[in-house]
């Protein structure tokens, strides 16, 4: 069922115009039918009442004569009257006089009866009218006048003039709603108008079109409104471009990362700076979750402060990681507000972020550099201690066996004599080797040779050789493991250590039998380590990182100043590379293991 | 030449822990010409020095390694520290109430504060001077020996011996 609300205009103001046309026409023509029937009847009665009363006049005279020829030719006169169908006087009594019947009439009479009541016309079955008129001399009446009309021919004249008036209605109406649809063009047109560009607008979203004004009415009044309107919702849409312009450059020129998250962590927008530190571009922007880009070991931690954010309100400031795709780490510092609508339900997040990588790895670097310091400074205060109470020593050694030289001799005790001086002398050679070793110690570093690619087997066999001697005396069998790599650094140095590895080795062999030295290549960790293993005295474990410092000896029973070690470290740091000890104890022999940098293929 | 209570009569038993030849010579020799009688014994690294005053290894004998008056301990020593050295002394309790000297090249305030945190009795720095040297040698013998009172009397030292 059509609701009439939704028609359109067009027929509606049809549908208006026809129920109300018709509506009136037909109101008028039904009051005009119903006023002109009883106007009508009223006519007939009157009529009949006024022909009535001159007949009954006109026959008083013969009834009071008793003429009734005269009476009768009276009475034929109402045949002048084609609605009268009978009419009948009544003596006084009662009985007839006359009476006329109409030619023809072959209906009901009904006047015949005398004692009918006088006065005004009645209405008989719908059909006939009676009148009854007293006919009277001097206030005495004589007789009775009665008069049959048929009036149904009041009703066919009625019936017509309805009929009439119904075809002019009907054609008024269809002629009123033909002009109508002329005229509703009037009204009608500008609304049409107005709506068309309604909706042309609103689908094309083009907001220069206008609707015209036709009249100065109320909708004239509206098109004036509403182009007002448009035009203000033109220029809001232009300064929301403008606006929306504006800011994506800002956002686009922002070193500032801005983003956008929904309320599961989507990104739903990301400017050009987010997405180069988060590693997201914006076109995987519908797949990536900001938890995932996170650094995994961070994720935790951001995950609750997001929760504490979004529980009570408040911007969400943290520092944090991304782990990019490509394995790089970006540091940053991000604030971001929760964003809820009407109902209190979380939309999403909207913040920024602020890349901290440079300022991180700053302080990384910055801390590196300190503890390295510290550990340099550690260093040069050890040594200087170490320095000056080892060269110390000697010194002593020389004024205290001076003295007691210059004792023995005034006593003459010539074996303390030379005793004497075989102490001054060795510990003077001492102190010479200590500043030997000291100066070579501090040049390490300073003054070393640009490093060149060479064969470690090579040098190695080279440092055997040269060896030799204490190596046949000591009765080593020393094997050199061909595997050797091809190292990058300076020979000179590396040959040092060598050579400082090897005396050590032949040195500390203690007892065994069957000594030997194997300089092997070993593959651990990833990297590749030279092994200088022994079989002799073996070290402690307590001492494995005590040898390598400065003047440390284990042993006095051997000769050596105790700086080789430390001399021997410092070249392989040198180069970026480890040394280290490996000793299950007295007795166990010795692994010295250390890393250099490669020759590159 | 001191109280009657001292130990006159026994000669001062000295434990030389100094890992240089040299000094050890040094020190030996200045003892020779002291004024009070001595005997001293010498040990060139912390661990033998340990191994003597617990009467382990080849120390075990007390005929031939006699519990020292004074310990003449110096502090660099090769395997064993003077300072450990001292540390474990003190917290033995055989061997707690020794006289330790400390017999140093280090004049250095914190290695002089170290030993005294350790409870050492004394800190002597090793002078450059031969004369010196020897002045120290025996003022140190004639002051510990001569002057000073030991912590056992008669009855321990006999059990000692």
């Amino acid at each position: 069922m059509i609701n009439p609300r939704d028609l359109a205009i067009r027929p509606k103001i049809a549908l208006l115009v026809v129920i109300t046309t018709a509506g009136a026409l037909f109101l008028s023509a039904a009051a005009t039918g119903i006023y002109s029937r009883f106007a009508l009847e009223r006519g007939a009665l009157r009529e009949l009442q006024v022909i009535s009363e001159v007949l009954a006049n006109n026959t008083t005279a013969a009834l009071a004569f008793s003429d009734e020829v005269a009476a009768r030719k009276i009475l034929d006169g109402v045949a002048a009257k084609r609605s009268i169908v009978a009419a009948m006087v009544h003596r006084a009594d009662g009985t007839e006089f006359v009476s006329y019947v109409r030619e023809g009439f072959e209906g009901e009479i009904l006047i015949d009866d005398g004692d009918r009541a006088v006065g005004p016309a009645q209405k008989i079955a719908s059909q006939y009218l009676l009148q009854s008129t007293p006919i009277e001399v001097g206030g005495r009446e004589l007789g009775r006048l009665t008069i049959q009309a048929d009036y149904s021919e009041l009703n066919e004249y009625f019936l017509n003039t309805a009929w009439i008036l119904v075809v002019i209605a009907l054609f008024s109406c269809m002629a009123a709603v033909l002009f109508s649809f002329r005229l509703q063009r009037l009204l009608v047109q500008p609304i049409l108008d107005l709506a068309s560009v309604t909706q042309q607008i609103s689908k094309e979203q083009d907001f220069s079109l206008r609707a015209v004004k036709l009249g100065g009415d109320e909708i004239g009044d509206l098109v004036d409104s509403f182009n007002h309107m448009v035009s203000e919702i033109e220029e809001a849409a232009r300064a929301l471009r403008e606006s929306e312009e504006r800011y994506q450059t800002l956002a686009d020129a922002s070193p500032v990362g801005l983003l956008r998250t929904d309320a599961g962590g989507n990104f739903t927008y990301l400017n050009e700076r987010a997405s180069e530190i988060t590693g997201v571009s914006m076109n995987e922007m519908d797949e990536a979750g900001l938890l995932s880009v996170i650094h995994p070991e961070d994720r935790q931690e951001v995950g609750a402060l997001w929760r504490e954010a979004v529980a009570k309100r408040v911007t969400f400031r943290g520092e944090y990681r991304f782990s990019q795709a490509d394995g790089g780490v970006s540091w940053v510092l991000s604030q971001a507000r929760p964003e809820f609508n009407e109902q209190g339900e979380l939309l999403g997040f909207l913040g920024t972020l602020t890349d901290l990588t440079y300022r991180k790895r700053g302080e990384e670097e910055r801390e590196a550099l300190i503890s390295e310091l510290e550990a340099k400074n550690a260093e040069m205060e050890q040594f200087t201690y170490t320095v000056s109470h080892d060269l110390k020593s000697p010194l002593i050694t020389i004024r205290g066996f001076l003295g007691l030289l210059e004792k023995d001799i005034s006593l003459r005790e010539q074996k303390r004599i030379e005793s004497d001086m075989e102490h001054i002398e060795s510990a003077v050679h001492r102190m010479t080797l200590l500043l030997d070793d000291l100066l070579a110690l501090s040049r390490i570093g300073r003054v070393m040779s640009p490093p060149e690619d060479f064969s470690l087997a090579e040098l190695t066999r080279d440092v055997v050789a040269l060896l030799s001697g204490r190596i046949d005396q000591r009765g080593v069998e020393v094997v050199v493991d061909p595997e050797l790599p091809r190292v990058f650094a300076d020979r000179a140095r590396i040959e040092q250590v060598m050579q400082n590895l090897l005396e050590n080795g032949i040195k500390f062999m203690g007892d065994q039998e069957k000594p030997r030295i194997e300089v092997s290549l070993r593959r651990e960790g990833g990297r590749q380590v030279i092994a200088v293993r022994d079989n002799g005295i073996g070290i402690d474990p307590a001492y494995h990182l005590k040898i390598f410092e400065l003047f440390d000896r284990l042993s006095l029973d051997v000769e050596g100043t105790g700086i080789g070690l430390a001399l021997v470290k410092r070249i392989i740091e040198v180069h970026d590379g480890n040394i280290w000890v490996e000793s299950e104890g007295v007795g166990h022999g010795t692994t010295f293991c250390f890393t250099l940098p490669l020759a590159e293929k | 030449m001191g109280s009657d209570d001292s130990v006159r009569g026994e000669p001062l038993t000295v434990l030389l822990v100094e890992d240089n030849l040299a000094h050890a010579e040094m020190v030996k020799r200045s003892f020779e010409d002291h004024r009070v009688a001595n005997k001293i014994y010498h040990v060139s690294d912390g661990e033998m020095a340990l191994d003597y005053m617990f009467r382990r290894g080849q120390f075990a004998d007390p005929s031939t390694s006699p519990r020292p008056h004074v310990v003449l301990l110096d502090l660099r020593l090769p395997k064993i520290d003077g300072l450990q050295v001292l540390k474990e002394i003190r917290s033995s309790e055989d061997c707690a109430r020794t006289l330790v000297v400390i017999l140093s090249t280090s004049a250095a305030e914190t290695d002089v504060a170290r030993a005294y945190e350790y409870h050492a009795n004394s800190y002597l720095v090793k002078p450059v001077d031969f004369l010196r040297f020897t002045e120290m040698m025996d003022d140190l013998g004639f002051y510990w020996l001569g002057w000073n009172h030991f912590p056992w009397g008669e009855a321990g030292r006999r059990s000692e011996s």
